[in-house]
């Protein structure tokens, strides 16, 4: 690479190119036949916060892109994920994460005491126009697996259906769903040395956290074979090798409660002593992100369960809202606010 | 970070115009000035990355302690922002 001609494209000089570059060269790119370039240049320069000269030079080092110009596109999770690991300290990743993962740093009392959160989710089809007969299916928010409750929920419009958690309903205005629930923690730990074992060896492989097409992760052999991991791949991988060590285990999906409204699955394993525990290696990866995140976050998320977490009744990768319109499924657009009661924020100043 | 390294007292006023000239630079939907009864989602469309940015901005603007993400969600208009703002700095020594 001819580093002088490309300095000229940068204007000023920044000095991270070397830590750009690096994250560049560790990308592991979104598979080509996975690759959605919907993302456009300015849009990419708003996710990197970088200069349009290190876009340029990240396009030369390997981060995939359609098109050139004001044509140039990029796949969302490229994107994101070289921001996350650039090292810049400026990316949009990089300062969301950083500041959605505050809470691991905080008391360990803090991760298990009683919250309460109200969630307020719109569902849309994703299409141009909604086709004939729309079918709505939200996965009902369980916290009562997790030792909570739900005070109260509203799902509109139309006559709501219940069935093995999922709420379904029919109609051609976009349902809302609001619903305001307690979670609760419990501190554990496991006590078979198999399984601890089997999870200490998953999580010395270091896995990379990124963010990838559903897709692509739930074939976990590939993508922990190229390094990298999430909640999905690493839970599916996981119930596998737990499962056949003779284990009952099931992974479960949910959501992270904060202000990312992060979809998350993680594994559920009856332990020697007969208890159920939740075991949530991608959380525990997560907390070793986190800046001032003490080592016991890790531990915590090896057998607890966690109040920052809301159980549904469904597993790993199986999507928490779906849409069928024109009879076939339709893309969801969805738009998610969780809000934290201020009584946390009470109950926590009053330890 | 304590807001004793900040050496410019804040009025409640300047906090006020601080605030929402913050807001007013995220907001996507901003078609009028910022008032502090606007709400962050509903009338300024501010998603949750751009709440994260805002809380961050509000932290280096008015050198704040961390502010935690349970206190920014429960923030759900400027108004409130002014209060956690002034809070803030109450709570670190330096009434604004």
């Amino acid at each position: 690479m001819n580093t002088a001609a490309h300095r000229t494209r940068l204007e000023p000089a920044v000095p991270e190119i070397g830590r750009w570059l690096a994250a560049a060269r560790q990308l592991i790119p979104v598979p080509a036949d996975h690759r959605s370039t919907t993302v456009d240049r300015r849009a990419a320069l708003e996710i990197l916060r970088c200069p349009p000269g290190i876009l340029d030079l990240l396009v030369d080092n390997g981060l995939p892109s359609n098109g050139t110009g004001s044509e140039q596109a990029f796949d969302w999770h490229d994107l994101f994920n070289l921001g996350l690991y650039s090292g810049s300290g400026s990316s949009q990743p990089e300062l969301t994460f950083k500041f959605a993962l505050r809470w691991m740093s905080g008391p360990s009392a803090s991760w298990l005491s009683a919250r309460v959160w109200e969630m307020d989710m719109t569902v849309a089809c994703g299409r141009d126009r909604c086709g004939d007969d729309p079918v709505w299916r939200i996965a009902k928010p369980v916290p009562e697996l997790h030792g909570g409750h739900v005070i109260e929920w509203d799902l509109r419009p139309g006559a709501v259906q219940e069935r093995d958690g999922i709420l379904e309903l029919t109609g051609a205005t976009a349902p809302r769903l609001r619903i305001t629930v307690q979670t609760l923690g419990e501190r554990m730990e496991l006590v078979s040395p198999e399984l601890r074992q089997l999870i200490r060896t998953f999580m010395d492989r270091n896995l990379r956290w990124v963010r990838m097409p559903d897709a692509v992760l739930r074939r976990p052999e590939k993508a922990h074979a190229d390094g990298v991991a999430n909640c999905i791949s690493a839970s599916l991988e996981l119930e596998q090798q737990i499962a056949a060590a003779g284990y009952e285990v099931r992974t479960r999906m949910g959501w992270i409660m904060g202000m990312l409204d992060i979809e998350h699955a993680w594994i559920e394993v009856r332990d020697d002593d007969g208890v159920v525990k939740a075991v949530d290696p991608v959380l525990a990866l997560l907390g070793r992100m986190a800046p001032g995140a003490p080592a016991d976050f890790c531990d915590a998320c090896l057998g607890s369960r966690l109040s920052r977490v809301l159980p549904t009744g469904l597993r790993a990768g199986e999507p928490l809202t779906q849409h069928e319109c024109g009879g076939s499924r339709a893309p969801v657009d969805r738009r998610v606010s969780i809000r934290a009661r201020r009584e946390n924020r009470a109950v926590e100043h009053a330890r | 970070m304590s807001v004793n390294e900040n050496p410019r007292p804040e009025t409640a006023g300047s906090v006020r115009a601080r605030v929402c000239e913050l807001v007013a630079e995220l907001a996507p939907d901003r078609k009028v000035a910022v008032q502090p009864s606007d709400r962050l989602s509903e009338d300024l469309g501010l998603d949750s990355i751009r709440l994260i940015e805002l809380a961050v901005g509000l932290e280096e603007q008015f050198t704040l302690p961390h502010i935690d993400d349970e206190r920014a969600m429960a923030a759900t208009s400027v108004a409130d922002l002014i209060e956690m703002v002034e809070a803030l700095s109450c709570e670190d020594g330096h009434p604004a």
